[in-house]
Order: structure tokens, then C-alpha cells, then sequence
């Protein structure tokens, strides 16, 4: 599978995750109905996934490049604890100067679907053979 | 022992001490939970000394938050929990290896494991792995059978149906349930320690000395240029120090007759220089003894330039303390001001660790290890000390010019000091300062009243209403 196929796929896959997790937590939050934000999910899906081709092909790839050499799911294993690191210092450093209670929400979900984004990345075609 | 009842169990517990809580007590029982917990999941590893003490440690800076309840102790309390972690994670690595352990196991442990599985098994096998009739019988049969028996008992007894009306689950809210599964998130990483395997794996097997066979051959002619450059360079750097250091002493001399704001800007202008000249100077000496150079014959005088410029500046540094004690003399204690003094400390430690380096032929591993580890205890040690207390019976009893506006706006811990201050000198601070420490301190106790169990802190214990 090459790069870009493998970056659409972990995109929607990821896009999928964020939105169903940013609807339920702003459904409760608002204490809202399940019908009230359903018109707005198409949207959402579309501007998330487009947000996260552009995090998955700026912040995952790049590792990709750079452990080229080694079998896909080793470049993974190796580089997922610099990128957890980073990932999470992010949305904690972005989480302290928004100061805002949204923000921890956000950048919360922002970290999780980081973290499976990478794991989905490094594993498609191990998902394929199984 | 099925792992999820005690972390279900731990996660409900971290939501009662922490959901809509500030930090007090809370943090200290926290602190013995996790201990506990760790203990039940790593046995093991617990009989080792190295681990014991680092449960030592973290449960002392948690004491010390309940005590103090300070930013500074809060984030030594997080440190020393990473410490902790990493330590058990891997028990021979370095202090910054296991902090970085430590770190990493509390933000993705989970997610660190389930891309192990993910690796490592078949989606057959996990599929088989998870018995659902068994979960849904053991689960949901307990589940009906106790809702019908309540049933049952409600209307038999109305005392016992007049009880569980009183029951309130109203705090179970989404953002409850969100609290609660951030804490079982965080107690299932900190649950199983893991390490970045190629940093550990290169902590474990870097020594501390230099190998001459790992380093690249040079040839003896360039070796020897590289030895002259050293000299020259730090014939050089000996002799504008010295020349420094000289004018510095005759300034030093002036330094009581400047005014306030001119002794502010001496002291901050030459503590910036001291940073960038004491980074330049390790520099400097790890760049000619990173390699060939420390087994080089005739690198004796470069030696003896290089040990005399780490005393130069050591003696540079001395100065500068002497100028920031003659500015707190006249203005009294800042935080500012004491991380100035423990900034020169630190820079003092790092030459003389330095020195060690260049002298015991150590590579940049053992400069990182030793500075990183005592960086760490500075650290730990200045979480025991309530800064705010200090520096309010510092400044109220020698300093030359107290600001009080400074003083009040310290946290809560120097209240009482403060309150004891104006009760006894009654004259002194000016009737604002005097009014403004009364409403801090009525705020304050009006506050500890308030506290919940959760929230209760060490002077709880003092001020009794």
C-alpha cells in the first residue's frame, strides 16, 4: 500500500474516531439531544478529515521517511514513544495557554485520535493479512 | 487477579478525591494508592532498595504538598512519581532515562501495549481472547438478581426504602464519568511501567568513562594542532577572565552607592552574561575533550588552562553571589532572587562535575547523568522548604526595604507569618499594607473552613475554628 492510500485510510479512520468522540462529549456537555447536532455531522466528518490529512501527512509520515528501511510496523514500534512525547506535551502546552475549559476536551480527543492515527497508520496491512 | 476490579475500584476513588476538589489531602492519599498499587502489580520489583526509596521520595513530596500545597512541591511530587515509575520500569537506567520512562508510561502506556497486541496477534485470537457470555453472565446476572431483591426489600421495610431514596447519584454526570475514565486511563499506564526501549538500551550499556578504542583514530599531527588551538584559545580566555574578574572587584567596591534600580540592572545584566559565559565555558571544554585529546601525551598544559579556567569562573560566580546577597540585603528575598542562588549553585556543580570529566577521562553520558541526578535532588530538597515563609521572615527581619505588596500577594503560606508581624509591631507596615494582611488572613482562615476532607491542608490541623 503506498503512502498516500495508507494516509487517506488512517485519515477517515481517525476522522471517524474524533467526530463521534467530539459529538458525545458535546452532547453531554450541553446536555443536548442526539438529534440536535446531526445535520452537522457531515460537515464536521469533512472539515475533521481534511485536519487530519494534513496532521497525519505533516507529524506521521515524516517518521515514516525517516526509518524507511526497517519493516513498516519496526518504524513504528520504534519512533511511537518520541511521538506519543510530543503528541502530548503539544495539547498539554496548547491546553495550559488557551486556559479554557473547551481546550482540555479538544485537545484531549486531539491526543487520543494522534495516538490511534499512529497505531492505524503502522498497521494497515497487518489488519489486511488478518 | 482480574487487573480492572482494583483499577475500577482506584479510578472511582480518583474521581471522590479529585472531581471538583482542589489539591490538599486528597494528593497524599492519592499518592499511597498508587503505591499501593503499583506494589500489587509489581511485586517484584519492590524488594529492590533503589525502588523503595523512590517510593519514599515520591510519598515525601506528596506529604510536603499536603503540607505546603505549593506549585513548586505539586510538580516535585509529579517528578518524583515519574521517578518512581521509571525506576521501576528499568532499575539500572539513569535518573533522566527513568524520568523519561516514567513519563512516557503515564501518557501512553495503554496505548503502548494495545499496539504490542496489535503487532503480536491475530485478529482471530483476540477475538477469541474476549468471552462475552462470560463477562455479560458475570455482569448482568449479579446485576438483575440485586435490583430484584431491592425491589423486594424496599417494599417490605419502609425505613429501608425511605434510606435509599436518599441516596444522591446526581454527581454522576458526563463530566464525572469523563473524570473517572481519565483516572482509570492514568492508573492503567502507571499500572504497567514500560520503557523506550532503544533509550534504555543505550543508557544500559554507555559507561561513564571514555573508551579510547570507540573513538575514530586521528592522526598525531592533528591532534597535536587541536592542542595548540586549545592552548591559545584558553591562554586567551584565562587572561580576559582574569582582566574581568579584576574590574568586576573594583566595580564591587562601588556597588553600595548605586541606587536601587542601578544595583536591579548590575545584578540581572551580570547574572545574563554569567549564563551564557558558564554554557560557552562547558562547552567550550567538552568540544576539546570529547575525544582524542584526553589520551593525548602532551594535553598536560591544556589540563592544567582548562582547570584553571573552571576555577576562574567559579570564582566569577562567586562574585556574582556576592552581588545578588548584597541586593537582597538591601531589598529583601524574592523567588526571583533565590533562583538566582540556586541557578549559580547549579552553575558551580557543573563546572566542578566538569573538571571530574576532564580529569577522570569521563565521556558527555557521565556530564548529563551526574548533573541531571543532582539537578534532580536540588529539586526534591528545595520542595522541603516553604519558600514563602522564608522570604516574609527574611525581608520582615533584616531586609532594608520590605515590600509589602510583594509579600501579600505570596500564596497563603507566609499568612500566619504575616499576621503575627502586624499583631506584634503594630507601627511598622503602613495602615493599607496592615488592612490588606488582615483581609488575607481572614480570607484564609474563611477558606480553610471551607475546605472539604479532600481539600483540608496542614494548617487545617493548626487553626482549629
Amino acid at each position: 500500500m503506498n503512502v498516500s492510500l495508507r494516509t487517506i485510510k488512517t485519515a477517515f479512520k481517525s476522522a471517524l474516531l474524533a467526530v463521534s468522540l467530539l459529538y458525545f462529549a458535546i452532547l453531554c456537555l450541553n446536555e443536548g439531544r442526539i438529534s440536535d447536532a446531526l445535520p452537522f455531522l457531515p460537515i464536521c466528518l469533512f472539515v475533521s478529515f481534511i485536519l487530519i490529512i494534513l496532521g497525519v501527512g505533516f507529524t506521521i509520515v515524516p517518521f515514516y521517511y525517516l526509518g524507511k528501511k526497517n519493516p513498516i510496523p519496526k518504524i513504528g514500534k520504534k519512533f511511537f514513544p518520541l511521538y506519543a512525547i510530543l503528541s502530548f506535551s503539544f495539547c498539554l502546552i496548547f491546553t495550559v495557554m488557551s486556559g479554557f475549559m473547551a481546550a482540555n476536551v479538544i485537545l484531549g480527543i486531539a491526543y487520543i485520535t494522534a495516538m490511534f492515527a499512529w497505531i492505524w497508520f503502522f498497521n494497515l496491512d497487518k489488519n489486511k493479512i488478518n | 487477579m482480574n487487573k480492572n476490579i482494583p483499577l475500577i475500584a482506584s479510578s472511582l476513588i480518583f474521581s471522590l478525591l479529585f472531581f471538583k476538589q482542589n489539591i490538599g489531602l486528597n494528593f497524599l492519599l492519592f499518592s499511597t494508592l498508587t503505591i499501593a498499587l503499583l506494589f500489587i502489580f509489581n511485586t517484584k520489583q519492590f524488594k529492590t532498595i533503589k525502588v523503595l526509596t523512590a517510593a519514599l521520595v515520591f510519598l515525601a513530596t506528596a506529604t510536603f504538598v499536603f503540607i505546603y500545597n505549593t506549585t513548586l512541591s505539586i510538580i516535585s511530587s509529579i517528578i518524583a512519581f515519574f521517578y518512581l515509575l521509571g525506576t521501576l520500569s528499568e532499575v539500572h537506567s539513569s535518573v533522566y532515562i527513568q524520568l523519561l520512562n516514567g513519563f512516557f508510561s503515564s501518557i501512553a502506556s495503554g496505548f503502548s501495549m494495545y499496539y504490542n497486541r496489535f503487532l503480536e496477534e491475530t485478529e482471530a485470537v483476540k477475538k477469541k481472547s474476549i468471552d462475552y457470555v462470560y463477562w455479560l453472565k458475570m455482569i448482568g446476572i449479579p446485576t438483575i438478581v440485586l435490583l430484584v431483591f431491592v425491589i423486594l426489600y424496599r417494599s417490605a421495610n419502609p425505613y429501608f426504602d425511605e434510606l435509599l431514596n436518599k441516596i444522591d447519584f446526581s454527581f454522576i454526570n458526563f463530566q464525572w464519568i469523563l473524570f473517572t475514565t481519565l483516572g482509570y486511563f492514568l492508573l492503567l499506564n502507571i499500572t504497567n511501567p514500560i520503557t523506550i526501549e532503544s533509550a534504555t538500551a543505550f543508557d544500559l550499556i554507555t559507561a561513564n568513562n571514555l573508551n579510547k578504542d570507540d573513538i575514530k583514530p586521528q592522526s598525531s599531527e592533528n591532534l597535536g594542532q587541536e592542542n595548540q588551538l586549545g592552548i591559545i584559545l584558553l591562554v586567551l580566555l584565562n587572561m580576559l577572565i582574569l582582566f574581568f574578574l579584576v574590574t568586576d572587584t573594583i566595580y564591587l567596591s562601588h556597588l553600595t552607592d548605586l541606587n536601587a534600580s542601578d544595583l536591579s540592572r548590575t545584578v540581572h545584566e551580570g547574572i545574563y552574561a554569567l549564563i551564557t559565559s558558564i554554557v560557552f565555558a562547558i562547552g567550550i571544554i567538552l568540544y576539546f575533550f570529547r575525544g582524542n585529546l584526553n589520551f593525548y601525551k602532551k594535553n598536560k598544559n591544556l589540563k592544567v588552562l582548562t582547570t584553571l579556567w573552571i576555577g576562574l569562573n567559579i570564582v566569577l560566580i562567586l562574585v556574582t553571589t556576592y552581588k545578588n546577597y548584597l541586593y537582597v540585603s538591601f531589598h529583601g528575598l524574592t523567588y526571583k532572587r533565590i533562583g538566582v542562588f540556586i541557578y549559580l549553585l547549579l552553575s558551580i556543580i557543573g563546572l566542578i562535575t566538569t573538571f571530574i570529566k576532564v580529569y577522570a577521562t569521563y565521556n558527555f553520558w557521565f556530564l548529563c547523568r551526574k548533573n541531571i541526578s543532582i539537578g534532580f535532588a536540588v529539586l526534591l530538597i528545595s520542595t522541603t522548604i516553604n519558600w514563602d515563609k522564608l522570604i516574609t521572615k527574611y525581608n520582615t527581619q533584616y531586609a532594608e526595604n520590605i515590600d509589602f505588596d510583594y509579600l501579600i500577594g505570596l500564596s497563603d503560606n507566609n499568612t500566619l507569618i504575616l499576621k503575627e508581624y502586624v499583631d506584634v509591631i503594630t507601627n511598622e507596615p503602613p495602615i493599607s499594607a496592615q488592612n490588606q494582611i488582615t483581609h488575607k488572613y481572614n480570607q484564609y482562615c474563611k477558606n480553610l473552613q471551607d475546605n472539604n476532607w479532600q481539600e483540608l491542608v496542614f494548617d487545617n490541623l493548626i487553626l482549629k475554628p
